[in-house]
């Protein structure tokens, strides 16, 4: 009978793990961060929309379910259909049993001159923002690295204007589209800039899920054209900071 | 034909309306220009989509394209090619706001010549039976893009059946699989749009033979 290959003894706790790749160093394993925010609010008896409406039982369902099955990582705090709520729309919660995710409700622009009209919000009171901050304070309070829902581009677009709008405008009115895609840019750097005053101590971990620019859906060239240079700009900033 | 086949592939939907127009003031069959003009330019779309030269977004351009002209012709589609090939509700289940794939597949439909229903997308299970009985549908089309959304496939399946164990349920979308369908109780699953319409015509098919249709 082949030997069994024994699992390599661990030397570091999932913190060390995690401050060792921040630090460059190596860790004495690849750390394991399972994306699954809806299952840790079931798992310690929260309904789905608490781990994304409320910082505090967020931060506290994710703690106890990766204690429980001794992952990495850790906490954090976002989900996919973030700009449409920050720029002005509306945000469903996730409450019924088959509902796993917040999704607009409201998109706050869907004309050229509802995207004009759009002003740069104010990052402590825009849409999921001021959870978003609980739940980063909470974070500093227990000495963590700050994982903070940074801000895309195209995806947040998508989810302010609705994506089969900024399809047709990435087709047929690529100036508003761009027009668009630059205030959203604004307010990723504005995100950041926040964060990065406001936790100057702790090291963060900006991440951006943009699944509108993933797999095959959009082409090399728009991807050149409307998702690249903001992206850049966007991680530029980031890494300024 | 030429140019309402050009019109698609180049998303043209002013070109597509003035040469639609132009069908019924000509009095060109409208059937002939949906199948030969329309429905052949997507044809041709779909090779470039395979191809990787035309993506998503151009894609549903030329979707709207194509409506463009259904719009103005199907109305005057008249004779043998009139009859609808069948009914059909769609949307994508409750949980899941991805309607891509959904919206491709209702085109597909839509020039195959069934009637759709299109219920949209985060669709609460119960419209999608009661839809089936206001329309008396013969398919039900199921999308979800995401393992957690296609948890309530089985769930609007068993609801759907029980009040109409006649009508016939497709699955599809990214997690499907046709182990999957048969594990929910579905009756066509399908990969792809193409397949989708393949699969449907199929049951129809089978739904007339056997005189419930």
């Amino acid at each position: 009978m082949a030997e069994q290959p024994q699992p390599r003894q661990e030397t570091m706790s999932a913190g060390e793990r995690m401050g060792a790749i921040l630090m460059r160093q190596r860790p004495d394993r690849v750390p394991f961060m399972p994306f699954i925010f809806g299952y840790c609010a079931r798992n310690v008896g929260y309904r789905i929309a608490r781990v994304y409406d409320d910082g505090e039982k967020s931060f506290w369902a994710q703690m106890w379910t990766a204690e429980m099955f001794g992952y990495d990582g850790g906490a954090m705090y976002g989900y996919a259909s973030m700009g449409g709520w920050e720029f002005g729309g509306d945000i469903k919660m996730p409450l019924s049993e088959w509902e796993q995710a917040p999704i607009v409700a409201k998109f706050p622009a869907q004309t050229p001159e509802r995207v004009d009209a759009l002003e740069i919000p104010d990052v402590e009171t825009a849409g999921c923002y001021p959870i978003a901050i609980e739940f980063a304070r909470i974070q500093q309070q227990f000495g963590m690295p700050i994982m903070v829902m940074g801000f895309g581009a195209l995806t947040p677009a998508g989810n302010i204007a609705e994506v089969h709008v900024f399809r047709r405008w990435m087709m047929k009115k690529r100036e508003v589209a761009h027009k668009l895609l630059r205030k959203v840019t604004d307010f990723a750097n504005k995100v950041t800039d926040y964060f990065g005053h406001n936790f100057p101590k702790y090291p963060s971990l900006p991440f951006t899920g943009e699944a509108t620019w993933a797999n095959q859906i959009i082409s090399p060239k728009q991807f050149e054209e409307f998702v690249l240079p903001y992206m850049k700009e966007i991680h530029d900033h980031i890494l300024g900071i | 034909m030429k140019a309402l086949y050009d019109g698609v592939v180049d998303f043209d939907e002013d070109k597509v309306v003035e040469y639609s127009k132009l069908v019924l003031d000509e009095d060109v069959d409208a059937y002939e220009a949906i199948m030969d003009g329309l429905a052949a330019g997507m044809e041709h779309v779909g090779e470039m989509y395979a191809n990787q030269e035309y993506f998503v977004p151009e894609v549903l351009m030329c979707s709207d394209a194509l409506y463009a002209g259904l719009d103005i012709l199907r109305p005057h589609v008249s004779g043998k090619e009139a009859r609808v090939k069948g009914q059909v509700v769609i949307g994508t289940v409750e949980g899941d706001v991805h309607d891509i794939g959904k919206n491709l597949v209702k085109m597909m439909f839509d020039v195959a010549g069934f009637t759709v229903h299109d219920l949209g997308r985060d669709v609460k299970l119960e419209r999608f039976v009661e839809e089936q009985l206001k329309t008396d549908s013969d398919i039900v089309a199921l999308s979800a893009l995401m393992t957690t959304s296609m948890l309530a496939m089985p769930k609007v399946i068993e609801m759907i059946k029980a009040r109409n164990p006649d009508v016939m349920i497709m699955v599809g979308g990214a997690p499907i699989s046709q182990e999957v369908a048969d594990n929910y109780g579905a009756d066509g699953y399908a990969k792809n749009a193409a397949n989708a319409v393949q699969e449907a015509i199929q049951i129809v098919s089978r739904l007339r033979e056997m005189g419930k249709a």
